[in-house]
């Protein structure tokens, strides 16, 4: 069989999201270079998608060639328009920008944009965003594996030998905990591990480990709280 | 409407189809219309147990695959009224069952039918799968050492996420049979105590069977052994079913028998 010469596969892309309450061409083009100047290299060449869902009025066919025109001239890569209404959808892929449909139904006119910055470019580093933290209630069975991204994990009952459970901040585990704990996986070495139960085949912290046999030494079927310290994991009674 | 109800384990040899004939039988004795599907496609066993296997003409894929109609492949139990087996195929493979055609067989069934009882086959591979997709109760048989303790864990992990149910983001509710269970080797530490099992997996107890020849002689005789009510086991699957229907029975045979005098003396067992 010949190799395929391609593949589709689904993926995401991380970019930067432009929310445009209203337009104003100069003050959009002053604002923006501000913005652009504070990071020059953070933002050059950055994918950037412009997002209408909270416009306040109709944008035209012309004001939007101009914003295209600055950001292009501030070296952002703009490629969509996410929102808007019907005409403003199709005016964007007339000016051959992609159109993203909104996600959620457009907000009320009448709820105004905040005024002290109106041209906000998304938050630098969307991997700081914290999430709400991950609940659950049900057995972690052998075999099951769960993963907290981006924030803490509370495991309610017991995590059975054989299984796994992963977060990105911390892990609290009021039932029994006989499988594998892996706290602070993407580099976050503050992170602990507090458990009622202490019986875990590994636990982990920052990519720092100890297995069963060093557990049986401390705290052994009892509560307790794994961190770590000069890079070494501690157990401490809680 | 019927209730669906899967015998699983994950490990192969722990009891399941043993446990499907007695529990099916048990059913169909309190006057419960009962059928009980063989899913071990390609192994079938079932049938040897219940004493039907010169009588299977038709099976479960055949019925899916519309060569056979379900009445022609559903076998009557000579010894219990009310109780129906539809056998495997010796012949096929487990791919042979498909979602569409399993749940048109089901969905056919649940009209007739009070409890519908699937007897899984061992592994956690396509066919236990099928056979605890459409489950809204699960019997989850384990024998009280590590190994088997450890699979139960992992089916009953499969159970609340690869269920039909689960899909729904509802839970198919648990059950725990504990077989062979031996009290004579638990209080000298060989086997795992109920207690063990019942803190490892964190389900409620359905029943445990004693390990008993009784078992052993009714799979060659091909009666379920639920039937030889003098057993032990047979009084355990009894037990059992009780609670399976609802009711409030204490957990017998789990303490060491004490022997008496005569016993001792006549070497009984």
């Amino acid at each position: 069989m010949a190799d395929p010469c391609f593949q589709i596969k689904g993926t995401s892309v991380t970019s930067m999201v432009l929310d445009l309450y209203h337009y104003q061409s100069e003050e959009f083009a002053r604002t923006l270079h501000d913005k652009v100047q504070s990071a020059p290299l953070f933002f050059t060449g950055s994918p950037l998608f412009i997002n209408l869902a909270s416009f306040n009025g109709e944008l035209a066919k012309a004001e939007l060639q101009e914003i295209i025109k600055h950001c292009q001239s501030l070296g952002f890569q703009l490629f969509g328009c996410k929102g808007g209404s019907e005409p403003q959808a199709k005016m964007a892929k007339d000016l051959g920008l992609v159109h993203i449909p909104s996600s959620r139904p457009r907000p009320e006119k009448t709820e105004q944009a905040p005024e002290p910055e109106p041209v906000a470019p998304a938050s630098p580093a969307p991997e700081s965003v914290s999430r709400p933290t991950r609940i659950i209630e049900r057995p972690v069975r052998s075999g099951q594996q769960i993963y907290a991204e981006g924030s803490d994990l509370i495991l309610l009952a017991q995590v059975s030998e054989g299984a796994e459970v992963i977060a990105d901040g911390n892990i609290h585990a009021y039932g029994p905990l006989r499988g594998r704990a892996l706290a602070g996986v993407r580099d976050n070495p503050s992170a602990r591990i507090f458990c009622q139960h202490l019986e875990a085949e590994l636990v982990s912290i920052n990519g720092h480990f100890v297995l069963n046999d060093t557990l049986r030494e401390k705290c052994w079927k009892q509560p307790a709280q794994v961190f770590l310290q000069d890079d070494s994991i501690e157990i401490a009674a809680l | 409407m019927a209730k669906i109800i899967v015998v699983t384990s994950g490990k192969g040899g722990v009891g399941k189809t043993t446990s499907s004939a007695a529990i099916s039988t048990g059913l169909a004795l309190r006057g419960h219309k009962t059928v009980v599907i063989d899913f071990d496609v390609g192994l079938r066993n079932l049938d040897l147990i219940m004493g039907c296997e010169r009588r299977v003409v038709y099976d479960f894929v055949n019925v899916i695959n519309k060569e056979a109609s379900l009445k022609q492949a559903l076998i009557k139990d000579k010894r219990t009224e009310g109780l129906f087996i539809l056998p495997a195929s010796q012949t096929r493979d487990k791919d042979a069952l498909t979602h569409e055609g399993v749940e048109a067989v089901l969905d056919e069934l649940a009209k007739d039918f009070d409890y519908i009882i699937c007897d899984s086959p061992a592994g956690i591979e396509q066919g236990a799968q099928m056979a605890l997709y459409f489950a809204e109760e699960a019997i989850v048989v384990t024998n009280p050492e590590v190994s088997s303790v450890r699979d139960s864990d992992r089916i009953l992990g499969i159970l609340q996420s690869k269920s039909r149910l689960a899909e729904q983001g509802k839970s198919v509710k648990e059950h725990l049979l504990l077989t062979r269970y031996n009290p004579a080797r638990v209080a000298s530490a060989e086997m795992l105590s109920v207690a063990d099992v019942e803190e490892i997996l964190a389900i409620p107890l359905l029943g445990v069977i004693p390990e008993s020849e009784a078992v052993l002689k009714a799979s060659n005789q091909g009666a379920p052994v639920i039937l030889d009510e003098d057993s032990e086991a047979g009084q355990a699957y009894s037990d059992a079913v009780s609670r399976l229907l609802g009711e409030d029975v204490e957990h017998r045979f789990l303490e060491q028998q004490k022997k008496g005098f005569l016993q001792r003396l006549l070497g009984g067992k």
